[in-house]
């Protein structure tokens, strides 16, 4: 899968709370956890970016392992994309 | 490979071209040679015959054969933000940072905000002393590419896996959250004078009293599915403040743990049932050999040095840190 193409829209609902499941993969569950929490704290528009991009390069990063490749469907799931 | 070494059979692997991570009592450190080798201060460990204190013996982890590039290398206050983006892309790092050094604390409150965090794998642990020298004697680690014995700086082990592999970092944590009090705090550190309790704000060290918390259990925080516990380590009743043995941060709701029946049954029901045989290194919380005495009592085969806090990606206490390397299928 091409992470680069899925939309900015997925990784928003990812750090904006609004995509949440039993993830697997230990490294995604205390990333995501700051960045709820600066994207709570600071929700400017440029700020809400530079979350969702820190989190895409996340699973661009981690995308040979199999908790975040499994954790990543789980994501494209419930955002109506798988 | 994890298992206690006599000292003149490290010796001997060190004289032999080894890259070893070691853990032991500063003394029998201290004999050790020149070579490709970083360490850190710790005199007790959790073998397959249970928990065990050992002064005269040192805990060896030998890298995997197929294990090719590895540097070492010491970080300061000021350059630990950069462990993440040393780290080989396909790699790993193992880090043992001195208990209460300056990097052990900048590394704790900041360590989630440096570049690339999270991205590649890290783990390692916190050195420390004998209980009975707390305050007497300082945690150290080792560098031994100079034969440096630190005490303000961490050491660390940066590896390049073969593309057919890849590291993961786990945790076995046997706490949860028990039903209680919601309790957040205003500001991040090792320690709070202030805490909001289902809304209300209260000095912290008499609502503990009087809640009547037991200490030796540690508040524990929901990382999205993770539990993260921060320990207690004690109340400053003269400056009625509490201090923690990691931080507490700012915006994360904490509970005081639930009580936990038997450690051993309860940590053996917790141990993760695939790819224990690549588990390359793990570490145990000194908390954890304290409360739960765990001298004398196995912990379900997996071993390694009990230590003055955790690392897998970020400073957790009471935990065990473990990284596996398996094959990408």
């Amino acid at each position: 899968m091409d992470i680069e193409k899925i939309p900015y829209q997925i990784w928003h609902n990812l750090i904006s709370n609004k995509i949440s499941d039993d993830f697997e993969f230990l490294a995604l569950k205390i990333l995501l956890t700051r960045l709820t929490i600066l994207a709570k704290q600071n929700s400017s528009p440029q700020e809400e970016r530079k979350y969702a991009d820190e989190i895409k390069n996340f699973f661009i990063k981690t995308q040979k392992i199999p908790a975040s490749q499994r954790d990543l469907q789980k994501i494209l799931k419930q955002g109506g994309i798988l | 490979m994890q298992t206690l070494f006599t000292i003149e059979d490290v010796k001997k692997k060190i004289e032999q071209g080894e890259k070893l991570i070691l853990a032991g009592d500063e003394k029998t450190l201290k004999q050790l040679p020149q070579g490709h080798w970083i360490a850190g201060t710790i005199p007790y460990f959790m073998t397959k015959e249970g928990g065990i204190h050992d002064t005269d013996r040192i805990y060896v982890t030998q890298l995997p054969s197929y294990i090719k590039k590895v540097t070492l290398r010491t970080y300061s206050e000021k350059s630990i933000s950069d462990i993440y983006k040393d780290i080989p892309e396909n790699g790993l790092g193992i880090i043992i940072i001195p208990a209460s050094s300056p990097v052990h604390l900048s590394f704790a409150l900041n360590g989630s905000g440096y570049d690339e965090f999270a991205t590649r794998p890290l783990t390692g642990w916190i050195s420390g002393v004998h209980v009975e020298d707390i305050g007497k004697i300082n945690a150290k680690v080792f560098y031994g590419e100079k034969n440096k014995v630190i005490e303000d700086e961490a050491v660390a082990m940066l590896l390049e896996i073969p593309g057919d592999k890849y590291a993961e970092v786990n945790i076995v944590n046997i706490f949860k959250q028990g039903n209680g009090d919601s309790i957040t705090f205003d500001s991040d550190g090792f320690d709070a004078s202030e805490a909001i309790v289902n809304g209300e704000k209260v000095n912290f060290a008499e609502y503990i009293k009087k809640a009547g918390f037991d200490t030796r259990l540690p508040l524990v925080a929901n990382y999205k599915g993770a539990m993260i516990n921060t320990s207690f380590q004690g109340i400053d009743e003269e400056r009625k403040k509490v201090n923690f043995y990691a931080p507490v941060f700012k915006g994360i709701e904490y509970k005081h743990a639930a009580p936990v029946g038997d450690y051993v049954t309860e940590f053996t029901g917790h141990m993760p049932h695939t790819n224990t045989d690549n588990i390359f290194f793990s570490c145990n919380c000194i908390l954890n050999y304290l409360y739960s005495e765990l001298e004398g009592k196995s912990t379900g085969g997996i071993t390694g040095p009990v230590t003055f806090g955790e690392i897998a990606y970020q400073l957790l206490n009471q935990t065990m840190a473990y990284v596996s390397i398996n094959d990408v299928k």
